[in-house]
């Protein structure tokens, strides 16, 4: 019965597949084509895309784009399935993760793409090299967008100005702005960040990087161990912050789109998210600091490509699929994106549009992310759901439930089992 | 005949009361009344603290605006329409599996009867998650991505035991008598199953229909994995799609908050004007033996 | 409700319908064939290889996964809180639910709102309900601890959804909010009790709460049984109560084996052949619970 039936669907699917490749072979020519391009909420987000449509349509008139986001917890298993599963599908945003080897299967090498030599030659050789890194063999499957890093701050100037507090470089000058917060009596927080799992293994191997610059870079491509002395003492210093009221565990409940409010309404000074975020300096009084160190010499975070471009190899539209992502990563579409901060461009030599960033405020924060960005101690190539896991028993020992110890060890513990 | 018929016709609680005689002093209604305000009082809470929330910031604005500029472009009517569409596949695929299977189980003799409906009732309890893997990949081959059909089809399928169970049970509670004397008269098995089985079985198809609906308005799982297109969000998936797009920009909290009261709309209607339908269409004493 | 039949059903065991049988249960069978049968061979497969969610490029483990997922203190902790959720949504339906139903079928004022009231969260998405319970809960904001603060009672406040006890009444006090279901079959089977073992102890002088726990609720038996395994079933189905609102945590101390699962499809990592081999535990724990429930109902009726 089963066997059966599986065989006739299979059947079904197979004449299906037969006739929609026998139309797709017909040559295209130059009539209207369609192209679907999925990504995720934020690379670079509904909003901005609309508008690289919009301009690129413009541009060309033959060319029809249809943009599925998905949200970001769902598009790795989601957009994996639906390759496997044969979804019309031409461009797709690759997370430049260890998923990347999950799809590298269903892509088109960018050798083979009719403008990849263009392309790549807009590109910095970094960012282009970083992007081979990610697949097998070092076999170029896609191209970068764009970079970021994890983890940054970004104040509001008012709440800090009212106080008179200079933006904090080190935990010793953050504590004092949450003392003056606390004697302020308003109740505004010192900082707000996801407590998501996620996000609390960045903070904590942002604090690891800031003395051991080595330690992910070698978990991740060397083998390194996780719980390394380095690790529990950063977790340690974490913890210490929480302990003496530099930082409230009360906050460690919100998620992202909460903790992000807070701050937009004023509840909190300072907001502690990944370089993606840095727009939000252009919708308020707002700077941007590094993440805190305990030596203000050694504030740095991981960065790595956000967001790379592929074509998928079962494509009808391989040439149009092609002049899409060019338009996006080498084109007039970089200026959109690249001028709501998504990110520093992989484009070489790019400068932002003049009038973006319009206050002394706004350009010094941006000076501030590029260099960050352009001098991390580690790859922001993350482990995919091993995150979640090691950021899970972050937030256990900070809340007092484990040792960090105990986290460090649970954590290597799932990094060997491989359950991920 | 009018043995089932009478047992069927129930009395409408909500207009002839047997049950008041249970209060025997005025003091105990009184107590009653306390007790139900305290428990009213604790179970709206929460929804007082989500209409609270949703007028923040914007005030009655949360609310015009997102007529106007749905979040995510997903307007929240469009959320009502495609739950509604998947619950008519949903009850229609179960009602149709559930009633021809429940009648072979309950007034058909072959061997193997009571092993079948073991088997049946065996998956009763399947999470939808333990087999969300292999469903994905049925789906694909079944063509069925971004499709009503490829969301009720899963959903039906982890109902049809409960559906199965629930007919076979209320196949047995009607007489044989009215089947025989039909088959001597020479009708077929599809005749008697369509004219006298289901006609008879109508209080425990509208109780199953009634179920479909609610499960496939509250279901989340099977919408959020295989549908893509935005277009085919139910309500239960846009509670996730919202919450998504106000993490990229947190001033929609309050219009955020709105959307999720309106999500509730269709079920106040339902209990506002279909209460009577509910206590009338649910027969949980025909799911047992 | 329904009535026992009298008398055996006569037994021809000459007749066989098998052939139209075969006819009628087609639908079923092949629904079962397509959803259940070649889940459970497709899983069986997946569980022994380490393998991404495309399912390409699948590496054979042997029984690892199932190696991992018996020293996983997680997964039993999971398939343990869905006992316990599932043991206070039973507990506080068979109390409260029951006596929310009765009083308001004894004819309050107001009844619509009372029956909005309680119905409204079943109905609605539960993805919804929870929602708004992680809101209500959260430490700093949420209202929760902010009506405590303003009511003097701030040293009621909790860190609710990050310590586990406090998360753990969360989800729970979440279980039994969705008792609507219930209620429906209580207010249901409530109209049609038959009326004369009423009088009967009206005529003994009864009080209103002794008819209602010495009377009417034994008469309900068959639906506390409905009930009992609704809400059973119910939350080995549950996903979204947990995944709304704690996300399983802190730890892993709310996880039920819904978001367990859940959790592991969306990692996006080479975690498939492990979610297949806890897909085909929680399964046969399902089964078990089937069986579990057709000796129940058999029994019962052996005994009467």
């Amino acid at each position: 019965m089963k066997f059966s039936s599986k065989l006739a669907a299979s059947a079904v699917v197979v004449g299906l597949g037969l006739t929609m490749s026998g139309c797709a072979g017909a040559p295209a020519a130059d009539g209207p084509v369609t192209i679907n391009y999925w990504s995720w909420d934020g690379a670079p987000g509904q909003d901005i895309v609309d508008q690289e449509i919009a301009a690129f349509e413009k541009a060309n008139p033959d060319i029809t784009v249809k943009y599925t986001e998905v949200p970001q917890a769902d598009y790795k298993a989601k957009t994996a399935l639906a390759l496997s599963a044969g979804e019309d599908i031409d461009v797709v945003s690759v997370q430049p993760a260890t998923w990347a080897q999950e799809v590298e299967g269903y892509l088109l090498p960018v050798a083979d793409w009719s403008n990849g030599d263009a392309v790549l030659g807009a590109l910095t050789p970094a960012s282009v090299a970083q992007t081979s890194r990610l697949f097998t063999d070092k076999q170029l499957l896609a191209v970068p967008l764009y970079l970021t890093g994890s983890a940054i701050g970004i104040y509001n100037a008012d709440i800090l100005g009212e106080l008179g507090v200079k933006p904090p470089q080190t935990w010793a000058e953050f504590k004092v702005l949450s003392d003056a917060l606390k004697a302020q009596g308003k109740g505004i927080l010192p900082a707000v960040m996801p407590g998501d799992g996620w996000f609390q293994d960045e903070v904590t191997t942002t604090i690891v990087g800031q003395t051991d610059p080595d330690f992910f870079n070698n978990v991740r491509y060397n083998g390194g161990a996780w719980n390394t002395p380095s690790y529990v003492k950063a977790l340690t210093d974490y913890k210490a912050l929480y302990d003496n009221g530099t930082l409230d565990t009360a906050t460690l409940d919100l998620d992202y789109a909460g903790a992000s409010t807070a701050f937009d309404e004023g509840k909190a000074a300072v907001l502690f998210n990944g370089s993606w975020e840095t727009g939000r300096i252009l919708t308020g009084n707002y700077g941007v600091i590094p993440f805190p160190a305990e030596d203000a010499a050694n504030v740095s975070l991981r960065s790595y490509l956000d967001v790379t471009l592929a074509i998928n190899k079962d494509s009808a539209e391989k040439d149009a699929s092609a002049k899409f992502i060019q338009f996006l990563a080498a084109g007039d579409g970089v200026d959109i994106w690249a001028s709501v901060l998504k990110g520093i461009p992989a484009v070489d030599g790019y400068q932002l549009p003049d009038g973006v960033l319009t206050t002394d405020l706004q350009k010094a924060s941006y000076a501030t992310i590029v260099s960050l960005l352009s001098n991390p101690h580690g790859d922001r190539n993350n482990l995919g759901a091993f995150s979640d896991a090691a950021g899970a028993n972050t937030k256990e020992a900070l809340l007092g439930h484990i040792t960090p110890q105990q986290a460090a060890d649970d954590s290597q513990a799932k990094l060997v089992a491989g359950n991920f | 005949m009018t043995a089932t018929a009478k047992q069927q016709k129930r009395p409408n609680i909500l207009t002839a009361n047997p049950m008041s005689m249970v209060v025997t002093r005025g003091a105990d209604r009184l107590v009653i009344y306390g007790l139900l305000i305290v428990m009213g009082l604790i179970f709206a809470f929460p929804l007082y603290a989500l209409i609270r929330r949703s007028f923040e910031v914007g005030g009655i604005n949360n609310y015009i605006t997102l007529f106007t500029d749905p979040i995510g472009n997903v307007p929240i009517l469009s959320t009502y329409v495609n739950s509604l569409f998947i619950g008519v596949g949903h009850a229609a695929l179960v009602v149709s599996v559930s009633t021809t299977a429940g009648y072979a189980l309950s007034k058909l003799q072959f061997r193997g009867r009571e092993l079948t409906f073991s088997g049946v009732l065996l998956f009763l309890a399947v999470p939808g998650t333990a087999i969300l893997i292999p469903v994905y990949h049925i789906t694909q081959q079944l063509h069925l991505f971004n499709n009503y059909l490829g969301v009720a089809l899963p959903e039906a399928a982890l109902t049809i035991p409960f559906g199965v169970l629930l007919m076979r049970n209320y196949g047995r509670n009607i007489p044989d008598s009215l089947m025989e004397a039909a088959q001597l008269d020479g009708a077929s098995h599809f005749r008697i199953f369509w004219n006298i089985f289901l006609p008879l079985a109508r209080p425990a198809l509208a109780n199953l229909t009634v179920l479909c609906f609610i499960w496939s308005l509250q279901d989340f799982l099977w919408p959020s994995m295989l549908f893509t297109n935005p277009d085919l969000a139910t309500a239960a998936q846009a509670v996730k799609l919202y919450s998504n797009v106000i993490g990229q920009s947190p001033e929609q909290y309050g219009r955020y908050n709105a959307s999720l009261v309106l999500l509730a709309v269709p079920a106040v209607l339902f209990v506002i004007f279909g209460l009577r339908f509910i206590v009338n269409g649910l027969t949980s004493g025909s799911t047992k033996e | 409700m329904k009535t026992e039949r009298s008398a055996p059903r006569k037994k021809r065991k000459s007749r066989s319908d098998l052939r139209v049988a075969v006819v009628f249960l087609s639908p079923l069978l092949l629904v079962y064939a397509v959803y259940f049968i070649y889940s459970i061979f497709f899983l069986g497969e997946t569980s022994m290889t380490k393998v991404g969610i495309s399912l390409r490029n699948a590496v054979d483990v042997g029984w690892l996964n199932f190696q991992m997922l018996v020293g996983d203190a997680a997964f039993s902790r999971a398939i343990l809180n869905n006992l316990l959720f599932a043991m206070v949504s039973i507990a506080v339906a068979v109390t409260i639910g029951f006596f929310i139903a009765v009083a308001l079928a004894t004819g309050v004022r107001a009844r619509k709102l009372f029956y909005l009231v309680f119905l409204l969260p079943a109905l609605i998405p539960v993805s919804l309900v929870a929602t708004v319970f992680g809101g209500m809960f959260q430490e700093r904001f949420g209202i929760v601890n902010e009506t405590l603060r303003s009511i003097g009672l701030g040293a009621l406040a909790q860190s609710w959804l990050n310590e586990p006890g406090p998360a753990f009444a969360v989800v729970a006090t979440l279980f039994a909010y969705l008792i609507g279901l219930p209620i429906m079959y209580y207010t249901a089977d409530l109209a049609a009790l038959p009326t004369d073992s009423l009088e009967a102890a009206l005529l003994d002088g009864a009080g209103t709460f002794r008819i209602m726990r010495s009377i009417i609720y034994p008469m309900m038996t068959p639906t506390h049984i409905t009930v009992v395994l609704s809400l059973l079933l119910g939350s080995f189905r549950g996903l979204e109560q947990v995944y709304f609102s704690t996300g399983g945590g802190p730890g892993h101390s709310t996880e039920v084996v819904g978001s367990y699962l859940y959790g592991y499809i969306n990692s996006g990592g080479k975690t498939i052949g492990f979610t297949a081999a806890a897909a085909l535990i929680v399964l046969v724990i399902a089964l078990i619970i089937s069986i579990a429930q057709m000796f129940a109902t058999r029994t019962r009726k052996g005994s009467r």
